[in-house]
């Protein structure tokens, strides 16, 4: 039995430009399995990040379904979309991304303070020093570096302990050198607490870190790196 | 006798007016106070029950800004958890049936040859043999090999049996690794020493094959690592790395300091990797199947990957067919 | 469902965001302050003004009642008033006669006046200071006032003291021993003695005598229709002598009260465009936040709650704020400004009503409230992918006609046209704030000329001489002479003097002009004569008993008079005494009726001598009839009055200054006319009396108009700076592409100045036609005294140029401070979508 936690069926997302529709998603079938670490590549324009909007709840289909942990994303309203991006979806963007009026720490357990919930200080203190950001805990992000930045965004996503971390080009705006540190971070991280990720970017290098990679191309997937047998995972 | 005008009159009545609706009011909420609470933890018993029960509790969720929604979410997840322990047990005991057949399935060959090899020498003069693969397999090396004696049983045998040594030593490590009756202990301290020992165990094979090496490593590199363990990892890298580069090849070995990480690389100038299999090589007893006659029993990247794994870092591989292998291990710089 | 606790959060965000928004926050902070002040100031002033106004009225009138009968009353229409639902308290006067002399003065003006119990205990009571000792019972007892003794020139008698005074009634002339049963202190006419009933009995009148009885109506509520009172007069049946006069002032209550709530209305809208404009701009400049928080899983109920939280921490501050500033500067504040509109008497208690706290708060709460709902709608309604960075859509239109014109105009125009609403926002705002301006202060000017201008023909001062007031000419003495007129007209300070001159005559029996006229007189004004029975035999035998008298002018009031007749009259006639002018006294006659008639006179004590008049025209200035016979005042001219007469007395002395408000002048006209023996029957008028009275009511008023505007224009000024340069904040990438493209800075300013100016011009052009609409009915409403409408040219051309000044500069100055030192470069980066934490170099 096979517990996906991120489905997609036939998903379809149409633009109207003027007089041209563009289609960005033309029937999408795609899976995730939970504690997967999956790439999503593909070039510019090719819709991953709409496939990512979709599964985030960012966004509304056209036509198809998203199931994310059991949810059928379509019959959800706007309110509801919102409390289901707040308790089951933790977001990584290219660019941080984070509340610039607070401070590090309160940046980290927003969502989870959105939901009025109890905060985990063990464990919000345990990603922080995993990430290294313990010394940082009550600054503005706008005194962080890039990397800084993102790794906060990163503490933020894994915090609430969502069902899927979405990572958009995370490492866009990193130079190479702290994209790897990041990345590496990320997936350590992930592993550890046996984290689903998605990762969207349109470096090779970045998606090899995956378990799988996913080519997106024109709105449709090509060429998909499934695994042989089902059970067998690389590392587990 | 107090005077009381029209006028007094109706503010009293409407300030007794007020009271009433207000005491009304707060009557109200109370008891819808009561009511609210009362669904809450009828909600939650119920909830309880059918994960007592195993049951889907998808029925009580409640994607709203509410105290139920917010308690539902967490139950859900320690639903999950339970669900995916109980799931992984079933897949460790499963893991652990194969396992044990891939272990009997290893060891029946060399003990199925070694016991052919015994009954040969014990029936040496019976005609025991006769209609026997190991008669045909005596006949044939007979043939080919003339002048043998039994010195060749005898070097087959004990060929035999080390393979069946390195088996068990190998299959032990792993199980020991996976029930975590090893332990892993991490300190800071040099990594030059550590690279120094793995290399020094592959020196040997790769003069051999005539392969260079080349290490790059400053002295003063601390990681927090476990020397034993990081060693046994890197070793099974480089016998790969031997194995599976031509003669005449070179294997590079460096260690760079990253902000987070620590880098070790070894890279060799081999036949590669395919993009397909490079998430497969990590599996256990996965082999290329070019070297089948090889010597090893595909656990070596398997383990290496644990090791690291266990570690807090990981391993990283960067090939392409026919432009040799670099693998990349990451061990975390220090943990404060 | 019990709600979920996550309201910690939003708050503390609120409160952080308002650290970090300052200059945002700050300027609607200031805004919010300043119209809570406005409020409460003029939540303040209506009050006191109300109250103010009401104790002034009840003064002035000498007791609180809104409508009385005059002319007489019958028990009967006494009845109907009290009887009538609308009525609260009916009270009677009666006029029982008035004081000749006591040995101390001979020329008194102190009268005799009966109270009943309704009139004195409830109608005169809030109208009185102090008052000791009982009411009259007695017919030799009186209730006296300090003024009114002093009067009699016995001012130091007091309650129990009796004195001699020959006094004149129905009955004729009596002298009697009075004694002072009480005194009394207060308002209205005091030159009074209130006796009692019994001494008004044999006084002679009854009360349903014209001029001798009084009745005084107060009604229930304030504000009475008009429906109401014309059906009270109607139920009345009142005689051709009997008159109901209306005395409340509540329309004039209520337009002042209208102004004020407008002044509010304008003061709120006001602050509304501001805060929306700012909250609009800076959710439309956030948006990206906003999708973020809603990625993060903010719901669009929590991002309301956190922009209704942060405008309830700024509208908090900003309302205690202007409380306290309100309260602070009312004390000092409030009376002047109520006395500058019209209140003159007493002092000035500010009220401080819990209700107007509250008013002020809630009214300044429903503003911000207002003003904070639509731009939290949209930034709920933002979708998070929309917001996330992603290019703005672009304008719906699909195309575009390339039009001719300066680059620069079109693209100036252009852009004010881009953002409709916002534009209009902030046209509206600009131009309201101006619009006030306007009408305040053309009212104010007008102001000016309205209360001084009320002496006659702009006299500096006017002279009167009291004794020719009496019916006895043996009384007459000449307080003028040639001695003092000379003086008058030899001193340098003053400019003209025109005199006034009366002779007493006599206007014999004849069909034409005096039967009809003595008629009339009698029927209109007399109550207890019959014309044809009781006069008329007695008039054609001894017309001298009903004298009358001339009045004559000289050339320059003869200009000013025949400018306000109906007809005009010859000059050249008028001046040789061919013809002369009737003061109508309230009858019905005009001048079809009389044209071509002449009237026939002698000179009281020149029997013989029989003058003839033309009469040329008919005036009602009360001016002219300095004492009223029954048979009808003619006024000729100077030249021929002392033609015929051999030395008229001078009535009047109209002066005017060399120098207006000349004090020296003054001066030694009061000198002159104290040196002289009959110093005390001077009666003067003086301009600078009345203007100084006026100027301590007036002369803040312009500060205060100021002031009001100031605020007013601070907000609108205040939205157009944040929305200008917010606007070219979000816009620095485009500038800064065009540069980049070849537009030099010079260019780009350029185009910056015209959308200013467009900005500008747009809001006059909008105050020169609605706001000068508004103010032209604002003004002739309260325009009772039809001064011309004239907009004060200086003020206003100077506020033009200042907005016009402000329109141009703030946009250069915007641009200059957020383009700074960057590059071209930089500046397309930062508004490349905007990064949300400072764009830092990426390379660390």
């Amino acid at each position: 039995m096979e517990s996906w936690i991120v489905k997609t069926q036939a998903l379809k997302k149409y633009y109207k430009l003027g007089a041209n529709t563009v289609k960005a998603l033309d029937g999408v079938d795609f899976c995730v399995k939970e504690g997967e670490f999956v790439a999503i590549v593909g070039k510019s324009g090719s819709g991953k990040s709409t496939l990512l909007h979709m599964v985030g709840g960012l966004d509304v289909p056209t036509g198809g379904e998203v199931y994310v942990d059991g949810k059928q994303l379509s019959r959800l309203s706007k309110e509801k979309l919102a409390i289901f991006r707040r308790r089951k979806v933790g977001f990584i963007f290219q660019s941080y991304n984070l509340v610039p009026d607070l401070n590090v720490y309160e940046n980290i357990v927003l969502p989870i303070e959105l939901d009025g919930g109890h905060i985990d200080r063990e464990f919000v203190e345990d990603i922080m020093e995993l990430l290294k950001l313990q010394e940082k805990r009550e600054a503005l992000p706008h005194t962080l570096s890039g990397g800084q930045q993102q790794r906060v965004a990163i503490a933020r996503a894994l915090a609430s302990k969502p069902a899927i971390v979405l990572a958009d080009e995370p490492t866009g705006n990193l130079d190479t050198a702290t994209s790897h540190d990041v990345l590496g971070l990320l997936r350590m991280v992930a592993k550890q607490y046996q984290q689903t990720i998605v990762l969207i970017t349109h470096d090779m290098d970045i998606a090899q870190m995956a378990d799988r990679i996913v080519r997106i191309e024109d709105g449709r997937i090509v060429n998909a790196q499934t695994m042989k047998g089902s059970d067998v995972y690389a590392g587990e | 006798m107090v005077e009381i005008t029209w006028g007094t009159l109706v503010v009293m009545i409407i300030v007794a007016l007020i009271c009433g609706i207000l005491m009304v009011v707060a009557y109200g909420k109370c008891y819808r106070m009561q009511r609210d609470i009362d669904t809450f933890s009828d909600h939650l018993e119920k909830c309880l029950d059918a994960m007592i029960a195993g049951r889907d509790i998808t029925e009580y969720e409640q994607l709203e800004d509410s105290l139920w929604g917010k308690i539902y979410e967490k139950l859900w997840k320690v639903n999950q958890i339970w669900k995916r322990q109980s799931q992984n047990n079933i897949e460790e005991k499963r893991q652990m049936k194969e396992l044990i057949s891939d272990i009997s399935h290893q060891t029946k060959t060399p003990i199925a040859n070694m016991k052919v090899y015994l009954d040969i020498l014990e029936h040496e003069s019976a005609g025991a043999l006769i209609g026997t693969d190991i008669q045909k397999d005596y006949e044939e090396n007979i043939n080919e090999n003339a002048g043998e004696g039994w010195n060749d049983f005898l070097q087959k045998m004990k060929g035999q049996t080390e393979k069946l040594d390195f088996l068990i030593q190998s299959m032990v490590k792993m199980s020991r690794l996976e029930t975590g009756v090893i332990e892993i202990r991490q300190r800071s301290c040099s990594i030059f020493g550590t690279l120094g020992h793995a290399v020094a165990g592959i020196v040997p094979k790769a003069e051999q094959k005539g392969i260079g090496l080349y290490v790059d490593c400053k002295e003063d590199i601390t990681v927090y690592h476990d020397q034993k363990w990081t060693e046994e990892a890197i070793s099974n890298i480089l016998d790969n790395a031997v194995k599976y580069t031509p003669g005449g090849g070179t294997i590079c070995i460096s260690a760079v300091v990253q902000e987070f990480f620590t880098k070790i690389s070894i890279k060799d100038s081999g036949k590669g990797i395919a993009r397909e299999r490079q998430a497969e090589i990590f599996q256990r007893f996965y082999r290329e199947p070019e070297v089948h006659d090889q010597e090893g029993i595909g656990v070596g990247l398997y383990l290496a990957r644990k090791i690291i794994t266990m570690q807090n870092g990981y391993i990283e591989v960067n090939s392409e067919v026919g432009k040799g292998a670099e693998f990349s291990i990451y061990l975390p710089n220090e943990i404060r | 469902m019990l709600a979920n606790n996550n309201g910690q959060v939003i708050t503390r965000m609120a409160k952080r965001s308002l650290i970090s928004n300052k200059r945002k926050n700050g300027i609607m902070m200031i805004a919010i302050m300043l119209s809570t002040f406005m409020l409460f100031s003029i939540f303040t002033v209506g009050v006191t003004f109300l109250k103010m106004q009401r104790q002034q009225d009840i003064r002035t009138k000498g007791g609180e009642f809104d409508a009385y009968i005059y002319g007489g009353y019958t028990e009967k229409q006494k009845e109907i008033c009290r009887k009538n639902p609308a009525v609260d308290a009916v009270g009677v006067e009666g006029m029982a006669g008035w004081a000749v002399e006591t040995e101390a003065d001979d020329t008194l003006h102190s009268i005799f006046i009966w109270a009943d119990d309704t009139r004195w205990n409830v109608m005169k009571k809030p109208a009185m200071g102090e008052v000791r000792g009982v009411y009259p019972r007695k017919d030799n007892e009186v209730m006296a006032t300090k003024d009114a003794l002093e009067d009699c020139g016995l001012g130091d008698l007091d309650v129990g003291d009796t004195f001699p005074i020959t006094y004149q009634d129905n009955n004729g002339i009596h002298t009697k021993e009075l004694t002072i049963s009480g005194m009394w202190e207060g308002y209205g006419d005091t030159e009074i003695f209130y006796v009692s009933r019994s001494f008004f009995d044999q006084s002679g009148y009854t009360l349903e005598d014209s001029g001798r009885g009084f009745l005084y109506i107060h009604f229930r509520s304030f504000l009475v229709s008009e429906k109401t009172r014309n059906a009270l007069e109607s139920s009345l049946n009142l005689g051709k002598k009997q008159h109901f006069i209306i005395t409340s002032y509540a329309e004039r209550s209520i337009q002042i009260l209208a102004g004020l709530v407008g002044l509010v209305g304008i003061t709120c809208l006001s602050a509304y465009l501001l805060i929306y404009n700012i909250l609009y701009l800076s959710v439309a400049g956030n948006i990206r936040y906003y999708g973020l928080l809603q990625t993060v899983g903010m719901t669009g109920k929590q991002i309301d709650q956190l922009m209704k939280k942060q405008m309830l921490l700024v509208g908090t501050i900003g309302i205690g704020g202007g409380m306290m500033l309100g309260m602070a500067v009312s004390f000092l504040l409030i009376p002047m400004v109520v006395r500058s509109l019209g209140i003159r008497t007493g002092s000035i208690s500010v009220v401080f009503h819990p209700a107007i706290f509250f008013l002020s708060i809630l009214v300044a709460s429903i503003t911000i409230w207002l003003g904070c709902r639509k731009p939290a709608k949209i930034a709920t309604d933002i979708s998070p992918v929309e917001a996330l960075g992603y290019r703005r859509i672009a304008d719906k239109k699909s195309y575009r006609k390339t039009r001719r014109g300066g680059l620069l105009w079109r693209m100036a125009r252009e852009q004010f046209g881009r953002d409709k609403k916002k534009t209009a926002v902030v046209v509206l705002s600009l131009a309201a704030s101006l619009s006030v301006f306007l009408c305040l202060i053309t009212l104010i000017e007008s102001q000016g000329p309205r209360t001084i201008v009320s002496n006659y023909m702009d006299a500096d001062m006017v002279i009167s001489n009291d004794t020719l007031y009496k019916e006895d000419m043996n009384d007459w003495a000449r307080l003028m002479d040639a001695d003092f007129m000379n003086r008058l007209k030899e001193n340098e300070g003053i400019q003209e003097v025109h005199f006034m001159l009366t002779e007493r005559i006599v206007v014999p029996w004849e069909p034409e002009v005096a039967e009809p006229w003595m008629r009339e007189m009698y029927e209109v004004w007399y109550d207890d004569a019959s014309y044809d029975e009781d006069v008329k035999e007695d008039y054609i035998a001894h017309p001298e008993k009903y004298y009358s008298y001339m009045t004559g002018i000289d050339e320059t009031e003869f200009d000013y008079l025949n400018s306000t007749l109906e007809t005009s009259v010859d000059k050249e006639d008028f001046l040789a005494g061919k013809c002369g002018i009737l003061y109508r006294n309230g009858l019905s006659f005009d001048m079809d009726m009389l044209k071509g008639k002449k009237l026939n006179c002698y000179l009281y004590n020149e029997a013989d001598t029989l003058y003839e008049f033309a009469i040329a025209g008919l005036t009602d200035d009360i001016y002219y009839a300095h004492m009223l016979g029954n048979t009808p005042t003619i006024i000729v001219s100077n030249a021929f009055l002392k033609h015929i007469a051999d030395d008229p007395y001078v009535v009047k002395a109209n002066v005017q200054y060399v120098k207006e408000y000349d004090e020296t002048v003054e001066q030694e006209i009061k000198d002159m006319i104290q040196e002289s023996p009959y110093a005390k029957s001077f009666r003067r008028d003086s301009k600078i009396d009345e203007m100084k009275r006026v100027e301590d009511a007036q002369g803040n008023m312009m500060g205060v108009g100021i002031g009001i505007t100031l605020i007013l224009a601070l907000i609108g000024i205040m939205n157009y700076i944040n929305t200008v340069s917010g606007n070219i904040q979000s816009r620095q990438m485009e500038l800064a592409v065009m540069e980049s493209v070849g537009m030099t800075e010079k260019q780009v300013k350029e185009m910056l100045l015209r959308e200013g100016i467009l900005f500008g011009a747009s809001s006059l052009a909008l105050m020169a036609t609605v706001g000068l609409g508004v103010t032209y009915v604002i003004y002739q409403s309260m325009n009772y005294m039809d001064i011309a409408f004239e907009v004060p040219v200086i003020p206003v051309g100077i506020m033009v140029v200042f907005v016009v000044a402000v329109c141009m500069g703030v946009p250069l100055a915007a641009y200059r401070i957020l383009t700074g030192e960057k590059t071209v470069v930089e500046r397309i980066r930062i508004g490349d979508g905007g990064n949300l934490n400072f764009p830092r170099p990426q390379f660390e």
